[in-house]
């Protein structure tokens, strides 16, 4: 602790005049505040002191035990998040979301722009892998009973978010406008458009019945503009609830007792920050997703299949459920979409604990390797080349 | 106005499909009825009656007999005033009368295709309606009709295999496949009305109308005198008739062989024309593959899909330089398209080779980044230590 006067001590020199200079105009500890706010730090600020008090302070406190080293989805997601906002502004410098022009830029971006196609190919990686993050999070939340009294609105939160990505994906396949995106929308769109109350919803979100110029229009802003803010606010949400309630019992507010300090908390997440970089531009030298054709109006692809987290849910509407009308497939599926996002109200177990929740974890596990399996025998379908 | 209408109403008209609506609908189809060509044209009697015995007098003739129809549709067809308003010929009856089919009728065999065989009865429709049975890609299911016919066959010592030796053909494969406007179909080899099969002297004429180049660097070989003096059909003989196949796969078939002694200097000749082709197929091949590979990466393949073509054009000149047998003039050509298919290939490779360069240098990356990450660590721990 220095010094709670740091106008008189640092004020003559250097950053510190500048920063003293704003200081003197803006309150700078909000905009601080605010960055908390997005799980990077779970700690709660004073507004009212200078930005540099605010941060030592901050930094020297101890670690809440709920953000402990390995429970780091939370802020995992966020990084991935952040990642996927930068790529894809560097890619939108880029891309036009026209018919006639979508599949030339992005040829143009993986072919003539510099690293075009490393940005290209994370940002594809990163969008898969923060789904990947928000299920393993969802998971997490099941088996921990994180969302028992009164943690409800962390896991609708949650669930929320993990669907959200989902469209994110959804909109940003069908930008790169080839013969593989077109058809897998246009069959994804077509199970939707026979659904009760969603249908028309999605038919007047998507411009009509029919994937085209509007379609492009109206997804692209839907994927850089709508989807992204909405997961900015549910984040913003998210990590409110948790700084309320947080994430265990014994790691309610009046129980802080970590051992480690937040300076530590901050070293651990820029060496994740390098590391999903790393991984990402492994993925994208090792692992590229191909450059498809462009699209054929009058041939449907064999291959086309939905993404891998909605191959659970293909094959067994689809393949295994085939015959039922498709007004009961999608409801259904809409149904289950509900149900998981609802999860808090409806289980009425007593407790939090395993034994507590034993059937429903039962049940849970049950759905959890049925969704596991499902998704192998999607893959193996898929490699035989089977409907 | 009334009139009109009621001169539409008076007017003669016939009635005979009071009593024969399934033929009206045929006839309705047809070309016929639009030029006003009525039932009386071919069979006769009087259209205005709705008695059946008044209906069927005059000159009626019924059902008009199979030896007959070729003379009654000529009656109309063979007349050039009657033709001249629709520019159609006028030879088709004599034509006909010189075919194969003709000479049986006049002989007095009357299960030979007749007018209506082909054309339809009643709904006789125009050869540019695709519903039409001699729509160019119809024709040849048309004339399968009854030459796939096993039995009829038989009796006329004809082979039945023919329609499926097509559609299995390169000619056949073209027209119904690729709807190559350009594909013979058994018209184009055998004649229209005039349809016989070409005589042996005949086949090179015949294949020649397409592939002339091909017809006059064999008439300067060798082949040409020595077929000749064995009474061998010139194209036929290595290609076949209605089973040929794409080119260059006789040679591989080792068709040369069946005249000449294995080792024999004509059939090194053989070996050596097939080494320079499929050598040449290989390499366009594989170019071909690459360039699609580097699509989707995708790299820049800029003007290799117009050389690739250029390749093939060469090589599809070399094909008809090989029938004069002179392994001399058919190396220049293979030779450019096959350099030129292997040039395309070089500039992939290396363009492939920049790519898998990435690879190394995500060892280097990912030296830096645990370089860094020893470095938060280092950090974290001096920090703690102070």
């Amino acid at each position: 602790m220095m010094s709670d006067k740091p106008e008189q001590t640092r004020g003559a020199h250097g950053r510190g005049a500048l920063l003293d200079w704003f200081e003197a105009r803006v309150n700078l500890t909000e905009f601080f505040a605010l960055l908390t706010s997005l799980g990077l730090f779970y700690v709660e600020v004073d507004t009212k002191k200078p930005l540099r008090l605010a941060v030592r302070e901050a930094l020297a406190k101890p670690v809440s035990s709920y953000a402990e080293w390995p429970r780091v989805l939370g802020p995992l997601a966020v990084l991935f998040f952040l990642f996927q906002v930068v790529s894809g502004v560097l890619l939108a410098f880029y891309y036009r979301a026209s018919p006639s022009e979508a599949y030339e830029s992005i040829r143009f971006i993986l072919r003539d722009v510099n690293f075009g196609w490393l940005i290209h190919q994370t940002h594809r990686w990163g969008g898969q892998l923060l789904v990947a993050i928000l299920i393993l999070r969802i998971v997490r939340f099941f088996f921990g009973g994180v969302y028992k009294k009164p943690r409800e609105l962390l896991w609708i939160s949650g669930a929320l978010l993990l669907l959200l990505a989902m469209h994110a994906d959804l909109t940003g396949r069908l930008l790169t406008w080839n013969q593989i995106s077109y058809w897998s929308t246009v069959r994804g769109a077509e199970l939707i458009f026979t659904l009760p109350l969603i249908g028309p919803l999605l038919g007047f979100l998507v411009g009509g019945q029919e994937i085209g110029a509007a379609t492009l229009s109206r997804f692209y802003i839907l994927h850089i503009l709508i989807l992204p803010a909405a997961v900015f606010v549910l984040l913003y949400f998210n990590f409110a609830t948790v700084r309320r309630v947080g994430l265990t019992e014994a790691a309610s507010p009046t129980n802080v007792g970590g051992r480690r300090q937040y300076r530590d908390y901050l070293y651990n997440l820029a060496t994740l920050v390098v590391l999903i970089v790393g991984v990402l531009v492994s993925l994208a030298v090792i692992q590229p997703v191909p450059f498809y054709p462009e699209i054929d109006l009058l041939s449907t692809p064999v291959e086309v299949q939905p993404p891998w987290y909605l191959l659970a849910p293909h094959v067994l509407v689809d393949v295994l459920l085939g015959r039922l009308p498709d007004l009961l497939k999608g409801t259904l599926f809409l149904a289950s979409v509900v149900l998981l996002v609802l999860w808090p109200f409806v289980d009425r177990s007593p407790g939090k604990t395993m034994r507590e929740r034993a059937t429903v974890v039962t049940i849970g596990t049950l759905a959890f390797l049925l969704w596991v399996v499902l998704t192998i025998y999607g893959v193996a379908l898929q490699n035989i080349g089977a409907p | 106005m009334t009139w009109i209408l009621f001169a539409a109403l008076v007017q003669p008209q016939s009635v005979c499909v009071t009593c024969h609506p399934a033929e009206r609908v045929q006839l309705e189809a047809s070309v016929h009825s639009r030029e006003g060509i009525g039932c009386e044209s071919c069979h006769g009697g009087v259209p205005e009656s709705l008695d059946e015995e008044r209906a069927h007098s005059g000159d009626y003739r019924g059902v008009p007999s199979r030896e007959d129809i070729p003379a009654l549709c000529a009656s109309c067809h063979a007349d050039p005033t009657a033709m001249r308003p629709y520019n159609l010929p006028i030879d088709q009856f004599a034509l006909y009368q010189i075919s194969g089919h003709g000479r049986k009728l006049a002989e007095g065999d009357d299960r030979v295709a007749v007018c209506t065989d082909c054309h339809g009865a009643h709904e006789v429709r125009s050869a540019s309606n695709p519903e039409s049975p001699i729509f160019r890609v119809n024709v040849p299911e048309t004339c399968g009709h009854c030459h796939a016919d096993a039995e009829l066959m038989a009796d006329y010592r004809l082979s039945a295999d023919v329609l499926d030796e097509y559609r299995g053909s390169v000619h056949g494969e073209a027209l119904l496949e690729d709807a190559n406007p350009n594909a013979p179909n058994c018209a184009r080899c055998h004649g229209v009305h005039g349809a016989s099969p070409p005589g042996f002297g005949d086949v090179a004429k015949v294949c020649g109308q397409c592939h002339g180049s091909a017809r006059e660097y064999f008439e300067r070989s060798v082949h040409k005198e020595a077929m000749d003096a064995a009474g061998l059909p010139e194209c036929a003989s290595c290609h076949g008739n209605h089973a040929i196949g794409p080119a260059g796969t006789e040679l591989a078939e080792g068709v040369c062989l069946e005249c000449h002694e294995s080792g024999s200097p004509p059939a090194e000749t053989g070996r050596r024309l097939l080494a320079l082709q499929s050598a040449t197929v290989h390499e366009i091949e594989r170019a071909g593959e690459l360039i699609e590979e580097a699509e989707r990466i995708p790299l820049d393949v800029g003007d290799y899909r117009a050389r690739l073509e250029l390749a093939r054009t060469h090589l599809q000149e070399a094909y008809p330089v090989m029938h004069s047998l002179d392994v001399e003039q058919v190396t220049p050509l293979t030779l450019s398209a096959r350099s030129g298919a292997e040039d395309v290939q070089r500039e992939i490779y290396e363009k492939l080779s920049d790519i898998r360069l990435r690879r190394l240098g995500l060892v280097l990356f990912w030296f830096y980044i645990l370089l860094t990450v020893a470095i938060l660590v280092r950090l974290r721990r001096q920090k703690k230590e102070t």
